[in-house]
């Protein structure tokens, strides 16, 4: 099976003070080819984690993640082909090192070929990026660059690798708007290069900017699935609704938002429903994903 | 200028009026002009949003507002007035009876800056202690009546900083600016770090605060779409300068400078048809060289030759206005 590839994936995390937090819940997903897919939730939905695992930079505690059918977690070394953007442009890349020698050194390590070969690979990342000319920027070091260049010599790392998916967690939300539409629009170039996204984001204007398909996360569960357009206009499930609500549109009325319940979760209950305006008693018992119509699926009672 | 120029109507109601203020940072590489001929005026009960990105100035006014500018900032000239007095120059002595009992700042990141060791009801207790005469136990009461005032419950009041979360955090801070019931809370990029779901709470809790206590807001963001749905009039800034003003929905229907277009231009929209945005291109101007003309002309797709060497006149069309050579003449005398 071609892609990168969920099933039924569970992470979990020991707390603080010893409790289990289930940060990802049997969650399965695929990214295909050439495919851009949104994972949208808010803070603590589990959006990061999906994106450390799907980079191997975390194992799963259940399930598979694997990439054309190889499970991740049982090669040695970590595939080239799965790269990633980080959010904090201004900590991902080593102070000690020029952006050069940051770029060029997985190069030369992952295809075993000269510092020199490598490193006119890099300058063609740099130029890929906007980085140009890319050699006086070679030999810069991250705190000689503003955030946006930054963030693209980031982007420059990634895809010198030459890979087939790329995850993008929250890639502009440390920038100013207009550097962050900058960088959106080099993610809508590589794309055109049939690079396949995982780009994750709180703001589903954003998400719709770079992505056809969007998954919502809430407390570490997918609760809904489709094409962008469909979920944007035609939400199902009653926190989508109050996503959706919640963005920023010039266009519509400020809906307010809803305030986040402190109240724990029922085991077993739909993990939305403390919060839920149509909380019924059917939400205690566990329901799957299931598909309404096309590919747009939703996860709750209200949808038999 | 000064009155005529903010043309806002009423002069009743303004409880802080800006005035030609201009503010310098003094560095080693020379004088940053960081704020220039800034002037409005805020009502009783209205918020205003300041949209600009870094670098443009919004939080050196919002801390001039709030006489926290230290050096190397310095006020090089201009008026303060709240409710009517002056507030530049003032003593740093005279300024602390001022700042919190009347003008509140929520700092950007001020949610990430609470004291890990306190209490949160404990901190904001303090700091009712350090202005008003009162006993411990009364300014406990207080703190948590205040928390519970901003959608907190009262035994939020007992937490530590780090068990709660960014949004818990943030409310926090903003019942902390409203202790002493100022008449003016400023808020600098409260959002910022939050994601859209807190975001609307926290505006929404903001805007209701404003309904029941009746205090004016000055709300700093660079989210202009989060501002067009959220607050009353807008400021936009660029390059220590004012470019535009007018109502919310004025300038989502009609924005007048084209830096204000291509600001609204380059935030995806969540509706209507799907394709690529142009980013601006090039950089804000440097301030320590600042522009003789408009400041935008460099970056500016409708600049003309007169841009870069004049400076624009400040327009005013009804309740809008703009500082652009294109609206010349079309302004009310």
């Amino acid at each position: 099976m071609r892609g990168l590839a969920f099933d039924n994936v569970t992470k979990r995390f020991r707390g603080l003070n010893g409790q289990i937090i289930t940060a990802v819940d049997a969650v399965s997903l695929r990214l295909v080819e050439g495919e851009s897919v949104a994972l949208v939730g808010e803070s603590g939905s589990g959006k990061s984690t999906v994106a450390r695992l799907a980079t191997r930079l975390e194992r799963p505690t259940g399930g598979t993640v694997s990439l054309d059918g190889v499970t991740l977690s049982a090669v040695a070394d970590l595939p080239a082909s799965v790269q990633m953007i980080f959010q904090d442009p201004f900590s991902s890349l080593n102070p000690a090192h020029t952006i050069g020698y940051s770029i060029q050194r997985p190069i030369a390590v992952k295809e075993r070929i000269s510092a020199r070969a490598a490193r006119l690979q890099a300058c063609d990342a740099l130029q890929r990026v906007g980085l140009t000319p890319p050699e006086p920027f070679m030999e810069k070091r991250v705190s000689q660059l503003s955030g946006g260049q930054r963030q693209r010599a980031n982007i420059a790392r990634a895809i010198a690798l030459s890979p087939r998916f790329m995850i993008a967690d929250e890639p502009t939300s440390m920038l100013d708007v207009s550097v962050g539409l900058g960088i959106l629009n080099l993610l809508l170039d590589l794309r055109a290069e049939e690079m396949a996204f995982l780009f994750i984001t709180h703001n589903l204007a954003a998400a719709r900017y770079v992505a056809d398909r969007v998954i919502v996360l809430y407390r570490g569960t997918i609760v809904e699935s489709g094409a962008i357009d469909d979920v944007i206009q035609r939400p199902l499930h009653p926190y989508t609704k109050d996503l959706v609500a919640a963005t920023p549109d010039p266009a519509l009325p400020f809906a307010g938002g809803r305030i986040a319940d402190p109240e724990a979760v029922e085991p077993g209950w739909c993990p939305f429903a403390p919060r839920c305006a149509q909380r019924h008693a059917g939400c205690e018992t566990p329901i799957a994903l299931r598909i309404v119509e096309g590919e747009h699926a939703v996860r709750c009672t209200l949808y038999p | 200028m000064g009155v005529a120029r903010t043309a806002e109507g009423s002069e009743r109601d303004t409880v802080l009026r800006v005035q030609g203020l201009d503010v310098d940072y003094l560095t080693e590489r020379g004088v940053v002009a960081a704020v220039r001929d800034m002037t409005f005026s805020l009502r009783a009960g209205e918020i205003v949003g300041i949209a600009g990105e870094s670098g443009c100035g919004k939080s050196t006014l919002a801390h001039a507002v709030c006489g926290l500018l230290h050096p190397p900032a310095r006020i090089r000239q201009g008026r303060i007035e709240l409710g009517g007095q002056d507030l530049v120059g003032l003593s740093e002595r005279a300024m602390r009876s001022i700042r919190w009992e009347r003008i509140a700042i929520v700092p950007q990141s001020a949610m990430n800056n609470l004291s890990p060791v306190l209490r949160i009801g404990d901190q904001i207790a303090d700091a009712i202690l350090a202005h008003r005469p009162s006993t411990r136990p009364q300014a406990r009461e207080k703190a948590r009546a205040l928390l519970q005032m901003v959608g907190m419950l009262g035994h939020h009041a007992a937490s530590y900083p780090h068990e709660l979360s960014g949004g818990m955090r943030q409310r926090a801070v903003i019942a902390m600016a409203l202790a002493l019931h100022p008449e003016v809370l400023v808020l600098d990029e409260p959002t910022t770090a939050l994601d859209v779901m807190v975001q609307a709470t926290i505006l929404g809790a903001i805007r209701d605060l404003r309904d029941q206590l009746g205090f004016a807001v000055l709300l700093i963001t660079h989210d202009l779409p989060l501002l067009l749905q959220t607050v009353d009039r807008i400021l936009v800034m660029y390059g220590g300068r004012l470019v535009e003003s007018g109502s919310a929905d004025g300038i989502w229907r009609r924005p007048r400078h084209p830096y204000t277009q291509a600001l609204l231009e380059a935030f995806p929209p969540l509706t209507g048809p799907r394709r690529r945005l142009n980013a601006i291109q090039g950089l804000p101007p440097n301030l320590l060289q600042p522009p003789v003309g408009c400041g935008f002309a460099p970056r500016c797709p409708l600049t003309m030759d007169r841009c870069e060497e004049q400076r624009p006149p400040w327009t005013i069309q009804g309740d809008a206005a703009a500082a652009c050579w294109r609206l010349d003449g079309e302004g009310e005398a």
